[in-house]
């Protein structure tokens, strides 16, 4: 048995397709793709498989990243061009490798956002506010986070999320390429960052596009 | 192939997934090379009519066409709504992403009576007028078929034509006639009359209806080229019949997320609630052999990991031990789970048991539908207290620790014992559980009931019985609830406003369709979803069209009423369903067909041929 790690894209009416509705379709994809998997020993046994890091619905990614178990010689091209035959359109096997990094040192990822508004003066208006925004000590959001099992509102600050942020402005576009926290113990969606800046500017997006590029870990490394 | 106007809203409904198509298996064509451009409809959401194993064999039926391509439609849900009609969106298939008004054939499957008012629904988002008299063009023909087309009198002014029986045959035969027709310029009418004259449809705009002053049916004249009786359409073969090698595989989860596979079509049963069991006779089955090669063939292309054997009464299949051997010599290998639903007490056996549980264990369900033994005779339901308790015991051996029981409450001749017998023997459940030595140790019991309100059906042996009142529902469900004084069972009930409403729709004629438009326009949609279900405007528009919504729910008829479909010919004949009620009346029971032939009739659609002779 080894461990296959492979980097798949999410693009066009793939974005549409919710967490858990893709390791459904992973499944399915592993057996139509007819990969000796291994699968878990228990009451309902699966093929065994892990992603490093969800993405929320509505966004695409270039960086996504699943780790499969598999018990034969199978090459890993030979995996990669199964598994791209077997899955519907929108998701699409880039590479597979041996992983190298443990998902838990997944720190940081990189955003590419654009936010399209109505007119260019909204454009304007956001992209002055946002920049000083962003600038400033704090900006305050409220997130729903867990406590044990429980939903609790809290307040964040999100500048603490924010390693590294660009915005730029064209007509009645404003695009913003930025490094926010990611991961399992801070987490910073960009969704949420555009509609806590809205807030401040009282602007409203006509269209949000969020496209994920990389996956960054505390060493500063791409995730692979 | 997203227009660009919808890919703004989808982030903004609820599940966009239902909304984007481009699944794997979904069949794409170029609009231009095709000659016959069909929009299938399922008047419900993505994720139940995507369930629906009647549209995935004739999606793939149309789409072996070269010159046809079949599309499919479901109904937005009332967020996507909203945001098309703001955005004037018309409604649009899953595989193009065009508008459907352009299409040259739109059809509506007709799976339950609850979803007509969604018909209407869908077809104003698409901006196709309702009645089919202010459809003058060829174009779109508006047709509509499925277990409700037997009495589809309701919605009979909608449509224009209906497909009865079974549709593999009958679609191809109307795709061959719209192409023919509009190669050839006609006019709507024209082509009407050809398809009247073939077997499996029914043109209603052909059958003039006349009433008596009570509102009963005075006479049905049939014009023009239709028949006196419509006759359902029959596949003669099964293991001939089209079957997809591949279904569509949903990216989003939807109901049944599984392999359905067909084995058999019919039932030799005859239970006299059940209209399945009677407007999909003959009995036909596929060779278990056909059965295997096609559940193969669709894991291989889906990638799914259970198979759900499907027909109405999965046991009575006659090769059920050798399908499942051989099915389970490939499938517990890649641990693929065989589900068989439907399954009867009195010959669930050991072996079927141990086949059930040999990758996944999944829940047991078993439909005994009455509590008394006169009252399962006069339903003709054919089995025992005995029999469930057997049953019950050796799942409980095989390790089960919870059982789920179907009945009905508001069977003809039911009487209050009859409702305190479905506890007694749920009761006679737990305690089985009790006594059984080989139990699973350290574990309770749950027996789960759902007793839902029996509706009385067109072309079955009940079709002249009064359904029992709102009123008289409620006081059963009451009587029942009070009757179990054990946690261990747990009762579930229908909502007595929704069984009347699929009553009043299921017997009426042609005066509903104004109802239904009124009630459509009061804003009646989704009304077999609860939470969506609005009883009050439905009364609403019987008051001020002065209807009487009890007409037809809750009055006896008389045997030589001329019923809203007696002139569709489902093959069963109306002396049979006679016989059949008169001996109800007197609990007395019809051995199954494989004991004794019945004589209901339905073979001569099939050119004499039964299954259940030929294979007893």
């Amino acid at each position: 048995m080894r461990s296959v790690r492979l980097n798949f894209s999410k693009t066009g009416r793939a974005i549409y397709v919710s967490h858990l509705d893709l390791t459904r379709i992973m499944s399915r994809a592993i057996r139509r793709a007819g990969l000796s998997m291994w699968f878990t020993e228990g009451f309902n046994p699966h093929p065994y498989l892990t992603f490093a890091l969800p993405l929320s619905l509505g966004q695409s990614s270039d960086c996504e990243y699943m780790d499969i178990r598999i018990t034969d010689d199978m090459t890993n091209d030979e995996i990669l061009r199964r598994l791209n035959e077997a899955l519907p359109d929108g998701i699409n096997i880039i590479s597979a490798s041996e992983p190298k990094f443990d998902a838990k040192e997944i720190e940081k990822a990189m955003y590419f956002v654009k936010v399209v508004f109505e007119n260019n003066e909204q454009a304007q208006q956001f992209y002055n506010t946002a920049d000083e925004l962003v600038k400033g000590d704090e900006l305050l959001a409220e997130k729903i986070g867990k406590k044990g099992h429980r939903k609790v509102k809290k307040q964040v600050n999100l500048i603490d999320f924010i390693y590294d942020i660009k915005f730029s402005c064209a007509e009645n576009t404003v695009n913003m390429q930025c490094v926010l926290a990611a991961g399992n113990t801070n987490n910073l969606n960009p969704s949420l960052l555009v509609e806590t800046i809205e807030e401040h500017t009282g602007t409203e997006d006509k269209q949000l596009y969020i496209v994920r590029k990389k996956l960054i870990t505390k060493n500063n490394e791409n995730f692979r | 192939m997203l227009d660009e106007r919808i890919q703004k809203i989808l982030l903004k409904v609820q599940k966009p997934g239902r909304y984007v198509g481009g699944e794997l298996n979904s069949v794409l064509k170029n609009a231009d090379d095709v000659d016959v451009r069909y929009a299938f409809c399922f008047p419900d959401t993505y994720e139940i009519g995507m369930s629906h194993l009647g549209m995935k064999i004739l999606y793939s039926v149309v789409n072996e066409l070269p010159y046809a391509w079949c599309e499919r439609v479901f109904a937005p849900g009332n967020d996507m709504e909203e945001k098309m009609r703001e955005n004037n969106i018309p409604l649009w298939a899953l595989e193009s992403g065009d508008p459907i008004k352009s299409f040259d054939m739109i059809g509506f499957t007709l799976q339950y009576e609850l979803s007509f008012s969604n018909i209407l629904n869908m077809l104003d988002l698409a901006g196709i007028p309702f009645y089919s008299k202010d459809r003058t063009d060829l174009a779109p023909l508006v047709v509509a078929g499925g277990p409700c087309a037997c009495n589809a009198e309701p919605i009979a002014d909608f449509i224009d034509v209906f497909m009865l029986g079974d549709g593999e045959e009958t679609t191809v035969t109307l795709i061959d006639l719209v192409r023919k027709h509009k190669k050839l310029g006609s006019s709507k009418i024209e082509l009407l009359r050809e398809i009247a004259q073939h077997k499996g449809f029914y043109v209603p705009c052909f059958y003039d209806v006349e009433y008596n002053e009570d509102c009963t049916i005075k006479s049905v004249t049939s014009k023009e080229t239709a028949p006196k009786k419509a006759e359902k359409a029959v596949v003669a073969d099964m293991d001939k019949v089209h079957f997809p090698e591949k279904f569509i595989v949903p990216s989003i989860e939807i109901v049944h997320d599984r392999v359905t596979a067909e084995i058999f079509r019919g039932c030799i049963r005859g239970c006299r609630f059940c209209q399945a069991g009677f407007i999909y006779r003959p009995i036909r089955e596929k060779s278990a052999e056909v059965v295997n090669e096609q559940c193969k063939s669709l894991i291989e292309t889906s990638g799914y990991d259970e198979i759900s054997l499907c027909s109405l009464s999965t046991s009575d299949y006659t090769e059920i031990q050798p399908l499942l051997n051989t099915m389970l010599e490939w499938t517990s290998k890649d641990k693929i789970n065989i589900s068989l639903p439907s399954l009867r007490v009195d010959n669930f056996s050991d072996e079927l048991m141990k086949k059930l549980t040999e990758v996944r264990r999944s829940g047991l369900t078993f439909a005994p539908e009455a509590g008394t033994q006169r009252l399962r005779d006069a339903i003709n339901k054919n089995i025992t207290e005995d029999d469930v308790i057997t049953t019950v015991d050796k799942a409980f051996s095989g390790g089960w620790t919870s059982v789920k029981l179907y009945f009905m409450i508001g069977l003809p001749t039911e009487t209050p014992e009859d409702v305190e017998g479905i506890a007694k023997l749920s009761q006679r459940v737990v305690d089985e559980f009790y006594r059984n030595p080989d139990r699973p140790k350290g574990k309770g019991v749950q027996v789960s009931i759902s007793a839902s309100s029996f509706v009385p059906k067109p072309f079955t042996p009940f079709q002249w019985e009064p359904q029992a009142t709102m009123d008289e529902l409620a006081e059963k469900q009451k009587h029942l609830n009070e009757s179990v004084t054990t946690k261990k069972i747990r009762i579930s009930t229908h909502l007595t406003p929704t069984s009347f409403m699929e009553g009043v729709l299921a017997r009426g004629d042609r005066r509903l369709s104004k109802v239904i438009e009124l009630a459509w326009k009061k804003g009646c949609k989704f009304d077999s979803w609860d939470d969506q279900f609005k009883f009050d405007k439905w009364m609403e528009a019987f008051d001020e069209l002065g209807i009487d919504p009890t007409f037809y729910a809750n009055r006896k008829r008389e045997y030589d009423e001329i019923l809203p479909w007696d002139h569709l010919d489902y093959g069963v004949s109306k002396q049979f369903l006679i016989n059949e009620n008169k001996k109800a009346h007197c609990a007395e029971t019809t051995p199954h067909c494989r004991i004794k032939c019945a004589g209901c009739g339905s073979n001569k659609l099939n050119g004499g041929k039964c299954d259940a002779l030929c294979k007893a």
